[in-house]
């Protein structure tokens, strides 16, 4: 307590400013007149500190965008100061989520280094992801290049290239289970064993293979399984039974043709059996191959006698 | 007597390649020189203009060379074919290398093209005794400059915050105008 009353007037303000803030007040103008300046710097003082103590609290509640200070608060100015630093840091932080990572922070002691550190560390993790990312699918690619050129090799008659037995009757099954309109083509060819027996397997192999080159031309959506060492079974969809016949009948008068070029050795020719399916087919792939295999020997029983022995 | 050989443009039409080889013509002295200087020269120019126009028309012609200097800095030094957060890196590097500031973005929306930066120690106001007034207006026009010639885009650029305010940090809005 002071026995001066303009001291006294003061004093409680300050306390008040620090304790009650809310509270204090202080008119200059009723100061005595040597003191009102004083009390006018003092009342922008205690102002200047209670708007720095509004941006301390809005900051530590993580509000960064607000602007409580009246224009030239020095006092508040290294709040302020802070209050950039944190927008700044929040937009830097904003960049790093959005994988913006070549910004970086200047000049905020260790925490520039700190979050440069952080920023390049983050890249070269997101750098060392995208090359094992890379690396894994190049990986994909080839295993899936090797199951493929496997499922091919699998698919494969090793000699002639064409689809082999297993590969054909899957087909088969798959058309019947999905009851498809088709056409099989059983095809035997012709004195195969004197071939191999007179000229040599090499020979064979040979005949073998023009037989598969002319099969192959019946059409590209056919497949042309080799079903047993002279025997090939064709599979076909969406030909009517007349126009398989006729194609190939085609194809084995192409095959005879070559009987007739000068130093021929042996009589080239092809038996063949043909069934077509539908969709009310109700009998096995065993059945049907069965019934295409009658109708091939029907076939080359009727067409012995053009054969000729040389 | 004509000479042929001297009749360039003049100094008084700004070009980049007219400010010349600084390294080899002050081969003593070097490139660099105290931000005294620099301020000296600004602030008599500025004294200068408004005692002849006025302040408010020495403030839109200093805005006016900055962004003058804006567009030819853009043009002579960054890379105009990076994506933006690429550029904002560049040109944060390029400033502080060049000792004119330290760009700090606050803020930046990508719709509308609009945003909020701060330019810490910058050449112009850091440290001037307060005077209750936004001061940087060669860098408003500066910042506009650049933010136009990568963008296309017309900026209007208005510090909201100036040291001399006794801000400790200067903040520039910049807005996209239609």
């Amino acid at each position: 307590m002071t026995s001066n009353p303009t001291a006294q007037r003061l004093f409680d303000y300050l306390r008040d400013a620090i304790y009650h803030p809310t509270k204090a007040s202080l008119d200059p103008d009723e100061l005595p007149e040597d003191f009102r300046d004083f009390g006018r710097g003092l009342v922008y003082y205690v102002q200047s500190i209670r708007e720095a103590t509004i941006l301390a609290e809005d900051i530590a509640r993580g509000d960064l965008n607000t602007s409580p200070l009246s224009p030239g608060n020095e006092v508040a100015s290294g709040l302020k100061s802070l209050q950039a630093s944190l927008r700044h840091l929040t937009w830097q932080t904003q960049q790093v989520a959005k994988g913006d990572y070549q910004q970086r922070v200047s000049f905020m002691g260790d925490f520039s280094e700190a979050m440069n550190d952080m920023i390049a560390e983050l890249d070269a993790q997101r750098r060392e992801l995208l090359n094992e990312v890379q690396t894994a699918h190049e990986e994909s690619e080839a295993l899936q290049s090797d199951v493929s050129r496997l499922t091919d090799i699998s698919n494969q008659d090793p000699a002639t290239g064409v689809y082999n037995r297993r590969f054909g009757m899957d087909v088969l099954e798959k058309w019947l289970a999905a009851r498809r309109e088709f056409v099989i083509c059983f095809v035997d060819l012709d004195n195969l064993k004197y071939v191999n027996d007179e000229f040599g397997h090499a020979e064979g192999d040979a005949y073998i293979s023009l037989a598969v080159e002319l099969l192959l031309s019946f059409s590209r959506q056919t497949y042309v399984c080799r079903i047993g060492g002279d025997e090939f079974m064709l599979l076909t969809a969406d030909w009517p039974e007349d126009s398989a016949l006729e194609r190939m009948a085609e194809l084995r008068s192409q095959m005879i043709a070559l009987n007739e070029q000068p130093g021929n050795l042996y009589h080239h020719s092809m038996s063949f059996g043909i069934i077509a399916i539908d969709a009310s087919n109700t009998r096995t792939p065993g059945e049907l191959l069965t019934i295409a295999d009658e109708r091939m020997y029907s076939f080359k029983r009727a067409h012995k006698a053009e054969r000729k022995v040389y | 007597m004509e000479n042929v050989f001297t009749a360039s443009p003049t100094h008084n039409k700004f070009a980049w390649d007219n400010l010349g080889d600084i390294k080899e013509g002050r081969g003593n002295l070097g490139e660099e020189m105290p931000v005294l200087v620099y301020r000296l020269m600004q602030f008599t120019m500025l004294d200068i203009l408004t005692q002849n126009y006025g302040p408010e028309k020495a403030n839109d012609l200093f805005r006016d060379a900055g962004f003058l200097a804006g567009v030819e800095f853009t043009k002579a030094t960054l890379d105009l074919t990076v994506d933006l957060d690429t550029f904002i890196a560049d040109l944060q590097k390029a400033l502080e290398d060049l000792k004119i500031g330290i760009l700090r973005m606050e803020a930046f929306d990508s719709e509308t093209g609009n945003l909020v930066l701060t330019v810490g120690q910058d050449l112009d106001c850091s440290g001037l005794p307060m005077t209750n007034e936004t001061v940087c207006n060669y860098d408003e026009g500066f910042i506009a400059g650049i933010l136009e010639t990568f963008t296309g885009k017309r900026y209007d650029v208005r510090e909201i915050d100036c040291w001399a305010n006794g801000d400790r940090t200067c903040r520039f809005r910049g807005t996209v105008q239609n």
